[in-house]
């Protein structure tokens, strides 16, 4: 089983995030914004990380840059995961996209898709 | 030359009508001063020859049949004629020509004073061209107009716009008294007329509504101008008649309120979709979670699917704490549901719809609400509107700043609570800063604002006896306020 980094700032969400994935047999840890996902990600060094976009001080997308830039030491697949939300025109999961995730999921999404996901990722 | 023959000739010179006198055979004998600064011509150099020289040449056919009829039957009365004049110098001008004969002893003599028409034909054709402008913009305006002459009232004119509200055509107007054609509006209408031309008056801008007999079943909106033109005579004293339809206009106005709030939802639709999915993403990993349970355990753990229960219940709440708070767009009809409520709540309940939007745009948002404040009495949803609509505005203002700050405050001063939106924004300049509550004023780029939201709020707050005001320092963001009446 995979050890999972979940970072989302909506506590309740990140929580049955976290309680779905130990069900199924996963190692998870939170975080709850990008910042202290990047500490976690140095310590915990995830084989998956499932990261919200959205978020206070360090936020998703800047999470993503910091760890493609430091991929060579953490050689770790993300999924990203929005409601929707976007700046301007673009969307946030299209940029997310285009700096190099793995998966995209678009909130509301099933817990089969995110198992579907993982286990693709980590085959 | 006896004295009388010399008075008669000075006379003559010195009227200032041209005057002619030539024989039978057109030869010319009398050619006054008049005459002379006319033609051009001196007398001593025009005395013996043809009338005929002062007569354009197409004419000088026309002018020898003219003086026929004085030749054949000794007519002695005068008879005018127009004819086109030729001067010493070949130019033309129109002239008239009173022709008289007289018979002395041994000759015949024609008297002919001749009067210059050119400013005559000027003048006719002036009024002819005004007259045909005229037709062509009564006809082709877009607004009804009719004049109304004498006491009856009867139709001088009437244009094609009117005659179509009227449901008749042009024809069935003409010459007709108004109480014959509309015989429905002649109780409403022919008092007020008659009081427009008695007091000489006139109605300007009148409002008002009217079932019109072509469309008995849904009444039109008409705004009318009834404008006196007085004249001695009362027979032809009338009514300019100038009247609008506005029913269009006015569906169109409430159209483009319907607009502007939709214009509203859009610029914070995409916070709202994020804070909608957020709930609702729980709400279906939870459900996926309790599905999983029920399906793997025999004897499940109670505690964990209740817990999920829970925890869906709360999304659904949260899901739907937002949606409530988009009927503030979707009311339209004004039902005036006035009740007493505290200032501080509405402001938080207006964040409900924007939080996010703030959020994602990282916008730091300082609330500071006295507390204990009384309450005010108001249609909280539509001051919720108001305080949504300021949020909104105050967001757009940060787009572009480096600074992103905004401050809300509530306090209370005299019989009034206040609410202040600051925002730290670029500002409005001075010069337009008094315009911002007029309909249709925008700062916004082309296509971001319909201009209409702070003017709807002014008038929000203003049917709520309190004020809306703005105050800017360019650089230096702006502050809206809002002060309301306290509640008694």
């Amino acid at each position: 089983m995979a050890k999972i980094l979940v970072i989302d700032d909506d506590v309740s969400f990140n929580d049955s995030l976290k309680q779905y994935l130990e069900y199924v047999g996963h190692n998870v840890v939170c975080a709850f914004d990008g910042k202290q996902g990047l500490s976690l990600l140095v310590q915990v060094k995830p084989d998956l990380v499932i990261t919200d976009i959205v978020m206070p001080s360090v936020d998703g997308l800047q999470f993503i840059m910091g760890v493609k830039d430091s991929i060579t030491i953490f050689p770790c697949r993300i999924i990203a995961m929005s409601g929707g939300g976007r700046i301007g025109g673009a969307n946030y999961l299209e940029m997310a996209t285009a700096l190099g995730v793995d998966d995209a999921l678009e909130k509301p999404f099933g817990m089969a898709a995110l198992e579907k996901s993982i286990e693709t990722l980590l085959a | 030359m006896s004295e009388a023959e010399q008075r008669l000739e000075t006379i003559i010179s010195t009227m200032s009508d041209a005057i002619i006198i030539f024989d039978e055979k057109g030869m010319l004998e009398t050619f006054n001063l008049a005459a002379e600064r006319m033609f051009g011509y001196s007398h001593s150099e025009v005395v013996g020859l043809n009338v005929n020289i002062l007569i354009a040449e197409l004419h000088r056919g026309k002018h020898e049949e003219y003086l026929k009829p004085y030749q054949e039957s000794g007519e002695k009365i005068g008879t005018r004629g127009e004819l086109v004049g030729q001067r010493k110098d070949g130019t033309l001008f129109p002239l008239d020509l009173a022709l008289s004969e007289a018979h002395l002893v041994n000759q015949t003599i024609f008297t002919g004073i001749v009067r210059n028409l050119t400013e005559c034909k000027q003048s006719d054709e002036a009024l002819q061209r005004i007259t045909r402008y005229l037709d062509v913009i009564l006809r082709n305006l877009p607004v009804g107009v009719a004049i109304l002459e004498g006491p009856e009232f009867h139709y001088f004119r009437i244009n094609q716009a009117l005659a179509n509200l009227n449901g008749l055509s042009v024809e069935d107007h003409l010459g007709r008294p108004l109480a014959e054609v509309l015989p429905h509006a002649k109780e409403m209408i022919i008092p007020e007329l008659n009081k427009v031309i008695d007091t000489g008056c006139p109605i300007l801008h009148r409002e008002f509504s009217i079932r019109l007999p072509n469309n008995p079943d849904s009444a039109v909106n008409l705004v009318d101008w009834q404008i006196p033109v007085p004249n001695k005579d009362p027979k032809l004293s009338a009514v300019v008649s100038i009247v609008v339809d506005t029913t269009q206009l006015t569906v169109a106005q409430s159209m483009l309120v319907e607009s502007a709030k939709l214009a509203a939802i859009g610029q914070i639709a995409s916070g709202l979709a994020h804070e909608i999915n957020q709930p609702l993403g729980e709400i279906k990993a939870r459900a996926d979670f309790t599905k999983l349970i029920l399906e793997q355990e025999l004897d499940f753990n109670k505690e964990k699917v209740s817990d999920n229960l829970n925890a869906i219940t709360v999304g659904i709440d949260r899901a739907t704490k937002i949606i409530k708070h988009l009927r503030i767009f979707s009311r339209q009809e004004r039902l005036n549901e006035y009740e007493k409520v505290d200032i501080n709540w509405l402001v938080n309940e207006s964040f409900v719809l924007l939080h996010e939007t703030m959020r994602l745009e990282r916008i730091d948002v300082k609330k500071e609400l006295a507390e204990s404040l009384p309450q005010v009495f108001c249609d909280y949803i539509r001051i919720e509107q108001v305080i949504t609509n300021l949020l909104s505005n105050a967001k757009d203002a940060l787009q572009v700043s480096d600074v992103k700050q905004l401050v809300v405050r509530s306090y209370q001063r005299d019989d009034n609570v206040f609410v202040e939106v600051k925002d730290s924004g670029k500002g409005i300049p001075k010069a337009v800063i008094g315009k911002v509550f007029d309909p249709f004023f925008t700062t916004k780029a082309v296509g971001q604002g319909t201009g209409l939201g702070l003017s709807i709020s002014y008038s929000i707050i203003q049917e709520h006896s309190g004020t809306l005001t703005a105050y800017s320092k360019d650089g230096d963001g702006t502050c809206f306020t809002i002060s309301l009446p306290i509640a008694k």
